[in-house]
């Protein structure tokens, strides 16, 4: 379902030298598998959720996703593709604050050009419980509650793969869990691949398989070892 | 959802701001809505006040002057011109060009109304501005012998609810003090609502009118030495209209005329002067037939020409044939009447109301525009300065896949809408602005206007509010555009 080969992304410092931030030389993640991605602070890990999204194009390699290698559709494609094939569950919820929740459910709809899916958007605010704040704001609501809009939200459009980046960092302890289970019940009721970020022991544990970013990624990996051997030097 | 209904939740999310913004834009809108009705309403009141006559008869003198006190009666009156041309132009020397000239005397006021001396053909012959003929609304004209009868105007009337059967004063300082020296003038009608100046006048027995300044030292007093002056020049240029002028010197009916009186007329009449004659030309109604005939035919024959198109075309070859017709008459009249200027009174108004009204008008409209335009920048000077916090919502809705065109579009929507929104706000300001007002302009001009009377030119208003907002709106609209999605969303 997802395969990223030779992926490399790096940004320009000022004095023009390149800062390498990822290089996976191979990674994949099945249809319908629930992975956890887990390393320290600073590792790529948005980073690499930002490029199999499609937000950022990676400096070479290859980001396929059924078939589709995201890096060669040009922005509008891409997009589109994220609109139709990929849902985001973000840290900080990032609900647009003017609209209700159903609105900020249906919004992605808008963007994938499917038209307004009134019934499915009320359903899926149904299966995370919130039937009852249909027609409230972000504002009007807690962080949990927010929290489960915006996994309401990345299922819209059926889509195939669903991203999360640290989605309980931002929720109290009481809501933590439940986010985490309607997240992994509603992606597998839909058969959704689903691929979770986060340096929570709390929610890797509950995984079966749980990736870790240090070894994915080799300018991860290099840099703990370094910060390792300034820590524990050999000899 | 739309993206309609996207930008309008976003212009909602931000109601204070938004409001302001769209408050801005309805003021300069209003301030246009404003300029333009009043401009309508004045462009009306003068184009149709100048209608129901071809030509005035006056003194020499400014052109404008004399249409100004005939038509509007804002304007001291000329010199008055001798009666007989008046008699003159009743002989068979016009006959053929003439189809009715109606004599006006003015000079005194009733309560600050003009008072007009006259006959009662002046209601029967010419038509009222709008094309009908005179109504009224209680009682009915004066017969030639009710020689101290009144017809009041609408607003006169009721502005000092006056009745039927009422007695009035007037003078030359407007029914004020020496004017009960004078005798009293009986109210036996009351127009209807005319929309023209008229509403505010008071019409009186021409022979009244005389007789009330026989001796006086009021505007109508005779000049005797300038009378025999012209009937010297008569006698030499136009000596034949002498002959003729007992004989036919009427414009009365002559069913009420009692012989007496009649006679007693014809004495006076030579000492006497007029402020002006009233002229109707023959041929514009011989034409007018011809031409209502032809768009009767084209009626019959084509249905699907609608009663506005015909009406146009009517007032068109109106228009075309007054104007023949005044061609031929004009330099006739001032060539056989020395002392006399003939004036065509459509044709002076439209000349002031192009060069005079017209420039002030197109300065308050280009002023108001202006308004709207510095409004425009304050539009977009809050939209621009609310993309910064909006960085993360625009990222936002990128993330969830929609493209740079999209939110620029809804960028430019936003705008669209503030723009709209205030525009239609300003256009209800505007017209309750001038409905507010309507009944001061009524006073002033004798136009009702209604909330709902919109003018042709406020449909321009739509389309230049777009074209407006999608120019102050770009720049916001190309920030959106070229939001960075990854940084923008880092919390």
């Amino acid at each position: 379902m997802l395969e990223l080969r030779n992926l490399k992304k790096s940004y320009k410092e000022p004095d023009g030298s390149d800062l390498p931030i990822l290089d996976v030389p191979h990674w994949k993640v099945d249809a319908g598998e629930q992975v956890v991605v887990i390393g320290p602070s600073g590792c790529g890990k948005t980073t690499l959720l930002h490029i199999i999204a499609g937000i950022l194009k990676p400096t070479s390699g290859h980001v396929l996703i059924d078939g589709w290698d995201i890096p060669l559709l040009n922005e509008s494609e891409r997009d589109q593709f994220r609109a139709l094939r990929i849902g985001y569950v973000f840290q900080t919820f990032n609900l647009l604050q003017g609209f209700s929740a159903l609105e900020n459910v249906m919004i992605g709809m808008a963007f994938a050009g499917k038209g307004s899916d009134r019934a499915r958007a009320i359903d899926l605010l149904d299966r995370v419980g919130l039937k009852h704040r249909l027609h409230h704001k972000p504002g009007q609501m807690s962080v949990g509650e927010q929290q489960r809009v915006s996994v309401a939200r990345a299922l819209a459009n059926k889509p195939k793969l669903v991203l999360a980046d640290e989605p309980t960092a931002n929720v109290d302890v009481g809501n933590q869990q439940l986010v985490i289970d309607m997240l992994r019940n509603s992606c597998r009721e839909e058969g959704v691949a689903l691929i979770i970020v986060t340096h929570a022991p709390q929610v890797s544990s509950q995984f079966d398989r749980v990736d870790r970013l240090t070894e994915i990624n080799l300018v991860a990996k290099k840099k703990v070892s370094e910060i390792e051997e300034q820590l524990h030097p050999a000899g | 959802m739309n993206l309609i209904k996207i930008a309008l939740r976003s212009v909602q999310h931000r109601s204070l701001a938004s409001g302001l913004t769209a408050l801005s834009i309805s003021l300069g809108v209003a301030l246009v809505v404003t300029v333009l009705v009043i401009n309508g309403v004045i462009s009306k009141t003068f184009r149709q006040g100048a209608q129901g006559y071809d030509l005035i008869l006056g003194a020499k003198g400014s052109k404008l002057q004399l249409v100004l006190s005939t038509v509007f009666y804002n304007q001291d009156p000329l010199p008055p011109i001798p009666y007989r041309y008046y008699t003159l132009l009743n002989t068979s020397r016009y006959s053929s060009e003439v189809e009715a000239a109606i004599p006006i005397a003015m000079g005194d006021r009733y309560q600050g109304s003009p008072v007009i001396g006259t006959i009662p053909d002046y209601f029967k012959k010419l038509i009222r501005p709008d094309g009908k003929p005179y109504s009224f609304m209680q009682g009915e004209v004066f017969r030639n012998s009710d020689i101290f009868a009144a017809v009041v105007g609408y607003t006169t009337a009721k502005q000092h609810r006056i009745k039927l059967g009422d007695k009035i004063r007037f003078g030359h300082s407007g029914g004020t003090r020496d004017d009960d020296l004078h005798e009293p003038f009986t109210v036996v009608g009351i127009l209807d609502h005319t929309g023209s100046p008229n509403d505010r006048a008071v019409f009186v027995n021409l022979e009244g009118f005389y007789q009330q300044h026989e001796g006086d030292e009021g505007p109508l007093k005779v000049d005797y030495s300038l009378l025999e002056a012209e009937k010297d020049a008569q006698q030499t240029g136009a000596g034949d209209a002498r002959t003729e002028d007992g004989a036919e010197d009427t414009g009365h009916d002559d069913a009420d005329h009692d012989h007496d009186a009649d006679h007693d007329h014809d004495h006076a009449a030579h000492e006497r002067r007029l402020t002006a004659v009233l002229i109707v030309t023959k041929e514009q109604d011989t034409r007018i037939a011809a031409t209502m005939s032809q768009i009767d035919q084209m009626m019959e024959n084509q249905p699907g020409v609608s009663f506005d198109e015909t009406q146009l075309v009517s007032r068109h070859q109106r228009r075309k044939v007054v104007n023949t017709a005044v061609t031929a008459l004009q330099p006739k009249l001032e060539g056989e009447l020395l002392e006399a200027q003939a004036v065509a009174p459509v044709q002076e108004i439209a000349a002031f109301y192009q060069d005079v009204i017209g420039n002030i008008q197109y300065i308050l409209i280009l002023f108001a525009v202006q308004v709207i335009i510095v409004a425009g920048i304050g539009m977009m000077v809050s939209i621009y300065n609310s993309m910064n916090e909006r960085r993360q919502e625009i990222a936002i809705m990128r993330a969830l896949g929609a493209r740079r065109v999209t939110v620029m579009s809804i960028i430019l929507l936003e705008s669209i809408l503030l723009s709209l929104g205030g525009g239609i706000l300003g256009v209800l300001i505007g017209h309750g602005l001038v409905w507010g007002l309507s009944p001061l302009i009524m006073e002033y001009s004798n136009v009702m206007v209604r909330f709902w009377d919109f003018q042709f030119a406020e449909l321009i208003l739509i389309p230049g509010l777009i074209a407006m907002a999608s120019v102050v709106g770009y720049l916001p609209a190309v920030i959106a555009y070229r939001t960075d999605v990854a940084q923008s969303l880092q919390p």
